[in-house]
């Protein structure tokens, strides 16, 4: 191919090429920094083992978001670390027994109780900020998730990690049509394993019992 | 061939009685509410699993369950209930799950997520995500598609039975039961036919109200009745041994009609045994003398089991020829190797004649057998008799024996006064006659010793045993005695 026949000089093309592999990159770049996270303070000394994994809150329009990311989430990490997970049903007697309604989200007061009650470790509570089926190509469907995760300190209730997390279904598109993620669940599961991920690599630790 | 079919079953068998079983709980559906459920699916699961070989609780027995323990929520489980459904419903795994999401429009999408929880320690084992939707199917031809909800749910399907933790499963205890006791009770162990059998269980779990078992004693393919006892969990029951020997299980047998399921707990066994011991009695130390076993000192019983087996208890009893007891004795367990009698009773020294020896034993099961013995006990001393004859001027002693043990041993020693043996003889039986010739009788001095096969020995003076001997020279003193008052008296007179 000759430039000239694109009507631009050569230095134009070469620039336009540079371009559009500091913009891939750039993308590469932004797509890698996320799940964003911060540590306010340490983990409690190690080994780590019970978790309680709280009911999500559910801040976006999609009925049962903070259900399908909680439920995803637990069953994610029990099976990267496993750890010894409080039943979901422990969990649920708890809040009915301080009278928290489902989709509220209990105060650090509350937190303290649970944890004690519970006998965790670490609290892990979190809160879907958004989630939605986009359409894609061809009529298929584009998920699209906010994710906000924290991780708490069983006995005091105070924060420890917080992560944050976005991503939508077409990111994971390889070639053509595949790859693409088209359902909330397969991305609650993608999002969890990336975040789960990136907890071990700063230095959660899986439980060996 | 038929050995190949014969491990094979076994094979199977062993199989199935490791699997452990699973209660697969209805699962939650997040459609517009929290509480829907997806029986359908749940019971395509549970079909999965019977077909992968294992012991899968009804769904309808869940349903139950989950009524009598009042269970309103689904895909979770307090620990409590996952407990109690290991004692209810024996299941040693609990399968709950959500299906996140089921659409068919505006593209048909399914989502699941599974919690495989062990019902021992109420611990997640093993847990699956899955989500399948028709752009995610898609192929390059567009062949085989999935196009319908159904579709993907087999798609699901398949998925779930190869992530399925099968490892997991056939770990567990093999054949354990999850019905636990905190007592149990097979009394007695060993018994004879017919006799009465007690057997006792309590039951770590109380159940209440319409949820109380029926519980029955089970051995050898017959139920005998259980009788509960007030504390609500302690079942006693009774029932006649077999007539047949051989070792019988026991095992309680506890059934939930209203969960048609039964569990079987063994509890122990007992062995029915209607053969007696056979005991014999060897007696040492004894002499036959007519036909009859005598002693004089101390005799040896050895008891002799003719047929080995462990024994429960023994007596050894003395009977006098009157039929009176004189003494006995008994132990517990195994016979000692040999009892010595030294003619002793409970009142003391036994006096001579005839007694009875009673072995009575009894084995485990408490069959009798008995041996017993006639013996003599003779401690008298050897009875020999002596006369003197008189052949012009010899003389002879004459001696026999008037006892009724034979003699063992004799001897017969005379001497002068001075000490000059006039004779002396020995032997082994009598009667005998010794001649003294023309010995001085006045002189005569010596014994006579004699010992029977007991053993019991006699030392007399020839003196005692021949007063012939005594008389004279007696006589001639008193009549010296006589002649010399007669003197006296004429001098004085």
């Amino acid at each position: 191919m000759n430039s000239d026949t694109l009507g631009m000089p050569r230095s134009s093309v070469l620039y336009l090429l540079i371009m559009l592999v500091v913009l891939v990159l750039a993308g590469c770049a932004g797509r890698n920094q996320l799940p964003l996270q911060r540590q306010m303070a340490p983990l409690p000394p190690q080994p780590i083992c019970s978790i309680a994994v709280l009911p999500f809150a559910n801040d976006s329009d999609y009925l049962m978001a903070d259900a399908i990311a909680s439920k995803v989430f637990a069953s994610r990490l029990q099976d990267a670390g496993h750890y010894l997970l409080t039943q979901a049903g422990d969990i649920q007697r708890a809040y009915r027994q301080l009278a928290i309604m489902p989709g509220s989200s209990p105060d650090l007061n509350q937190l303290q109780i649970i944890g004690g009650r519970l006998n965790t470790r670490l609290l892990i509570t979190g809160s879907v900020l958004e989630m939605r089926e986009d359409r894609g190509d061809h009529g298929s469907i584009n998920p699209f998730m906010v994710l906000e995760l924290a991780i708490r300190d069983g006995s005091s209730g105070e924060v420890l990690w917080t992560t944050f997390h976005r991503r939508q279904g077409s990111e994971y598109k390889k070639t053509m049509h595949f790859g693409s993620i088209h359902t909330v669940t397969g991305l609650s599961r993608q999002m969890a394993d990336e975040i789960i991920t990136l907890w071990f690599r700063k230095g959660l630790v899986p439980c060996n019992l | 061939m038929a050995k190949y079919l014969i491990m094979l079953c076994c094979w199977l068998w062993v199989a199935v009685a490791q699997a452990a079983s699973v209660a697969v709980f209805p699962l939650q559906e997040l459609g517009e509410g929290r509480n829907d459920a997806n029986l359908e699916l749940t019971r395509e699961l549970a079909r999965e699993l019977t077909r992968g070989d294992h012991p899968v609780v009804a769904v309808d027995t869940v349903l139950a369950f989950m009524a009598h323990n009042r269970i309103r929520t689904l895909g979770h489980l307090e620990s409590y209930h996952i407990s109690r459904a290991r004692t209810d419903l024996g299941a040693a795994y609990v399968l709950v799950g959500t299906v996140s999401q089921r659409r068919e429009r505006p593209e048909p999408s399914l989502g699941l997520t599974l919690n495989l929880i062990r019902t021992s320690d109420a611990r997640t084992v093993w847990t699956h995500v899955g989500c399948v939707s028709t752009s995610e199917e898609r192929r390059l031809l567009g062949i085989g598609e999935p196009r319908t909800i159904a579709g993907l749910q087999r798609i699901l399907l398949a998925e779930f039975k190869q992530e399925w933790p099968h490892h997991l499963l056939r770990t567990v205890q093999a054949g354990g039961s999850s019905v636990l006791l905190d007592m149990a009770r097979v009394e007695p162990r060993q018994l004879r036919p017919g006799e009465e059998l007690r057997s006792q269980a309590r039951l770590r779990e109380l159940w209440t109200g319409n949820y109380q078992p029926q519980v029955s004693f089970e051995v050898d393919g017959r139920t005998y009745p259980a009788k509960l006892d007030d504390d609500g969990r302690t079942y006693s029951g009774n029932w006649p041994a077999q007539e047949d020997d051989g070792s019988y299980p026991v095992n309680l047998l506890i059934e939930w009609p209203d969960y048609q399921r039964s569990e079987k707990v063994p509890l122990g066994d007992y062995r029915v045994d209607g053969s007696a011991p056979v005991v014999a009695m060897e007696l040492r130390g004894v002499q036959q003398i007519d036909g009859e076993a005598v002693f004089n000192r101390q005799v040896a019983i050895i008891p002799r089991l003719l047929v080995r087996k462990p024994l429960s208890r023994w007596r050894l009893a003395f009977y006098a020829e009157s039929g009176n007891l004189i003494g006995d004795m008994e132990g517990e367990g195994s016979l000692p190797e040999q009892f010595v009698w030294e003619g002793r009773s409970s009142y003391g020294r036994a006096d001579d004649g005839r007694y009875r020896i009673v072995l009575n034993v009894w084995d485990l099961a408490g069959n009798p057998a008995r041996a017993e013995h006639w013996l003599g006990l003779n401690r008298s001393l050897p009875k020999v008799a002596a006369t003197l004859e008189s052949h012009q001027d010899a003389f002879q002693v004459d001696l026999s024996h008037e006892g009724k043990v034979p003699l063992d041993f004799w001897r017969m020693e005379l001497w002068t006064r001075e000490g000059k043996l006039i004779v002396r003889r020995e032997g082994q039986e009598l009667p005998v006659s010794v001649a003294l010739g023309g010995a001085d009788l006045d002189d005569l001095q010596g014994f006579v010793f004699a010992r029977d096969v007991l053993g019991n020995q006699l030392r007399q003076d020839v003196r005692e045993l021949l007063p012939a001997l005594v008389q004279p020279v007696a006589a001639e003193a008193e009549e010296e005695e006589q002649r010399v008052l007669s003197e006296r008296w004429v001098d004085e007179f």
